[in-house]
């Protein structure tokens, strides 16, 4: 067998077992050293949150047998009910299009990037050169992808649509001032990403001080009473509010008169709450632009729609990348069959040719030169049409036939379709 | 040869607003980043300058005097002032208020006829030249100042309304834009202050002020003084955001009603420019 994939992702397996088949980077060189050292396959493991996923090359069924048996021993359960096994061609579309987020549980995310990456650098010596090609070629589609669509734009996630808004408003986030009323994983989560885009001095108000202490210390900012959040409001840059309170708490009476000091600064106040911390009639207000979670998740809806548009264009990308890819590989596997079809010519030339020298015992060695030369000439000329068909078929991706024609021709036995089975498996 | 560099430069700036104007439309594939409206736009202002230096060329005077040649010097300063901030923003959506902007102002020079210069007009010398050049380059300024507040008021009022489409994925943020307000708004004072100045000296030293109509003084003034109370209330930051887009706007189409009523009520000599 040639390229083979054996693997679980998102769409096969439920959480549960993938985190139970997740191997942390660390330890994915002792899982390709084991698998190589049983099995004589090269190999490259990919594992994330979303999928795991070997990648094999040359590999034989004992590989497959070792795969299933580690992962097994892992699941407590057979894998087979969530596993998929591609090969060839497939295997190198799949991966150009999991490096480019196509095959992402969030459409275009860019995180499997880099882990393709680290999958591939974890690998460097359990890998051969085919699959260096193939895992270099789909960080490059990866990076087209992203590069020459917006496949990757805008925000995927609530936390990530939170500071999209606040980038529409202001640019660069770097410096500007933070308030949070209320905790919550989500309003942490949002508020950690604006913290990482350069957002400073985040004040953290909760009706107990000491749970907003702690939220502060996360964030990097300090804790306030409630009382003390009103007259933020007239220096702050982005409020986000995310309390436990049955009604809304940000209301005119306490905040008006602080937004009107604002001499026409922008505010962003983003209200995560449900039900919603922040009364409508404040977002009302010149230069207040204020958003709740269903604004939120309307990014993100937005945002998906752009993305999925883009699919059609990072389709081309992929198509085209695996095209190139296909070119070295299927011309790799040529190069095999024609050095052996030469060798065989070769090696009938020359006892055909010791033969008749021996016969020939009165020609001198001009002569026997001249003889030869032309047993060379007329096998070269022989070979020359059967040698470009190959490489032509094979950069087709259908040289199979071919190959199998040219062993019942020549009498070449097994071993040419053998090598060329690596690329014919289409 | 010059009428077809125009068109060149013309075609240009079309295709860079047409290209800006994409992901507004929705395609597919239509949100693909990259660099072609840069290009375009490079293109645009290059060939425009080289229509330019064709018409001194031919002519052997600067292209300031006489209507087309002006608006087309005025065209070429929004253009490149605009190409500018594209280039340093790599913010696109400048360019879908600019680009109709300078493909009218060359329309117009183009319809006008780039024609020898009319008998009987005064003198040409250095006064004028600055006086025009620094007025042309205070009024691309001006045009910035809308092509921004344009944009500001367009992405503020999708903000408010909590609209995420195109104009939300496309537009520069709204602190952006206030800035590229600000900084052709505080540039564009001093420059057309030095146009005026200039202007007052041309007219007293080598000119006469017998030879300048008072629509011409109104305009020139009145376009100064409405940059000059912009530019005071940004500086003393008593007018930002929206409201001073709202003021940019008004003010920009306030000195172009003046200055085209100008236009078609005079003739001859004290024509502008």
């Amino acid at each position: 067998m040639g390229l083979t994939l054996v693997g679980l992702n998102h769409r096969t397996a439920p959480v549960e077992i993938r985190e139970r088949l997740y191997w942390p980077v660390a330890e994915v060189p002792g899982v390709l050293q084991k698998l190589t050292g049983v099995s004589g396959t090269y190999a490259v493991l990919l594992s994330t949150c979303n999928r795991t996923e070997f990648y094999l090359s040359e590999s034989h069924a004992q590989a497959l047998d070792v795969i299933s048996r580690q992962a097994g021993a892992r699941l407590g359960q057979s894998l087979d009910p969530y596993a998929y096994v591609l090969q060839e061609r497939d295997v190198a579309e799949h991966l150009f299009r999991v490096a480019a987020g196509m095959d992402s549980l969030v459409l275009g995310e860019s995180q499997v990037q880099g882990q393709v990456r680290e999958a591939w650098e974890a690998a460097q010596s359990s890998a051969d050169s085919v699959l260096h090609r193939l895992f270099q070629s789909a960080l490059r589609t990866g990076g087209r992808v992203r590069a020459e669509t917006a496949l990757g734009a805008g925000a995927a996630s609530v936390p990530s649509a939170s500071v999209e808004l606040a980038h529409k408003i202001f640019g660069d986030l770097s410096g500007r001032k933070a308030l949070v009323l209320g905790s919550g994983e989500m309003a942490e989560l949002a508020m950690g990403l604006l913290v990482s885009e350069g957002v400073r001095t985040v004040m953290v108000a909760h009706r107990h001080l000491e749970h907003a202490a702690q939220v502060a210390e996360k964030l990097g900012g300090r804790a306030v009473e409630y009382g003390e959040a009103w007259p933020m409001f007239a220096e702050v840059d982005i409020v986000m509010t995310s309390t436990a309170a049955p009604h809304a708490i940000v209301t005119m009476p306490h905040v008006g008169e602080a937004v009107a000091r604002r001499g026409g600064r922008p505010l962003c106040i983003l209200d995560i709450a449900v039900p919603r911390d922040v009364d409508p009639a404040v977002g009302r207000l010149d230069n207040v632009f204020l958003y709740d979670i269903d604004d939120l998740q309307g990014v993100v809806a937005a945002t998906i729609g752009i993305r999925r548009r883009e699919m059609p264009a990072a389709e081309r990308i992929v198509q085209q990348e695996l095209r190139h890819f296909w070119d070295w590989y299927g011309g790799r596997g040529a190069v095999d069959a024609i050095r052996q079809l030469r060798e065989h010519a070769e090696s009938l030339r020359a006892a055909e040719l010791e033969r008749a020298l021996r016969r020939l015992a009165h020609l001198d060695p001009a002569d026997r030169e001249r003889v030869e030369y032309l047993t060379r000439a007329l096998m070269n000329k022989f070979l020359h049409a059967p040698t470009l068909a190959l490489r032509a078929a094979a950069g087709n991706g259908n040289d199979r036939e071919l190959a199998e024609a040219i062993r019942r021709l020549f009498d070449l036995g097994e071993g040419l379709t053998q090598t060329e089975e690596g690329s014919n498996q289409q | 040869m010059l009428t077809e560099l125009h068109l060149a430069a013309l075609t240009f700036y079309a295709l860079t607003g047409a290209l800006v104007a994409v992901p507004l439309l929705r395609l597919p594939g239509g949100t693909v980043r990259g660099r072609p409206a840069l290009a375009a736009a490079f293109a645009a202002v290059a060939l425009h300058f080289a229509a330019l230096l064709a018409y001194s060329r031919s002519t052997g005077t600067l292209p300031l005097s006489g209507m087309a040649p002006a608006l087309s010097s005025l065209g070429f300063l929004v253009g490149l002032l605009a190409f500018l901030v594209l280039w340093l923003t790599r913010e696109r959506a400048i360019a879908l208020v600019a680009a109709p902007l300078v493909v009218l102002l060359l329309v117009a020079a183009l319809g006008t006829g780039f024609g020898p210069t009319p008998p009987g007009a005064p003198a040409r010398g250095a006064w004028f030249v600055l006086h025009v050049g620094a007025s042309l380059l205070g009024l691309a300024l001006i045009a910035v100042a809308f092509a921004a507040s344009a944009l500001y008021l367009l992405q503020h009022r999708e903000l408010k309304a909590r609209r995420f489409g195109a104009i939300f994925q496309v537009f520069p943020p709204l602190e952006q834009l206030d800035r590229i307000n600000y900084i052709a708004l505080v540039l564009g004072f001093p420059t057309l202050t030095l146009g005026v100045v200039l202007g007052a000296g041309y007219v007293g030293l080598e000119v006469g002020m017998d030879r300048i109509g008072p629509a011409h003084l109104g305009v020139g003034l009145g376009a100064w003084a409405v940059l000059g109370a912009m530019a005071g209330l940004r500086l003393t930051g008593l007018l930002r955001g929206r409201r001073a887009a709202l003021g940019s706007i008004a003010g920009f189409a306030l000195i172009a009603a003046s200055y085209t009523t100008l236009v078609l009520l005079q003739h001859g000599f004290r024509r502008f420019l």
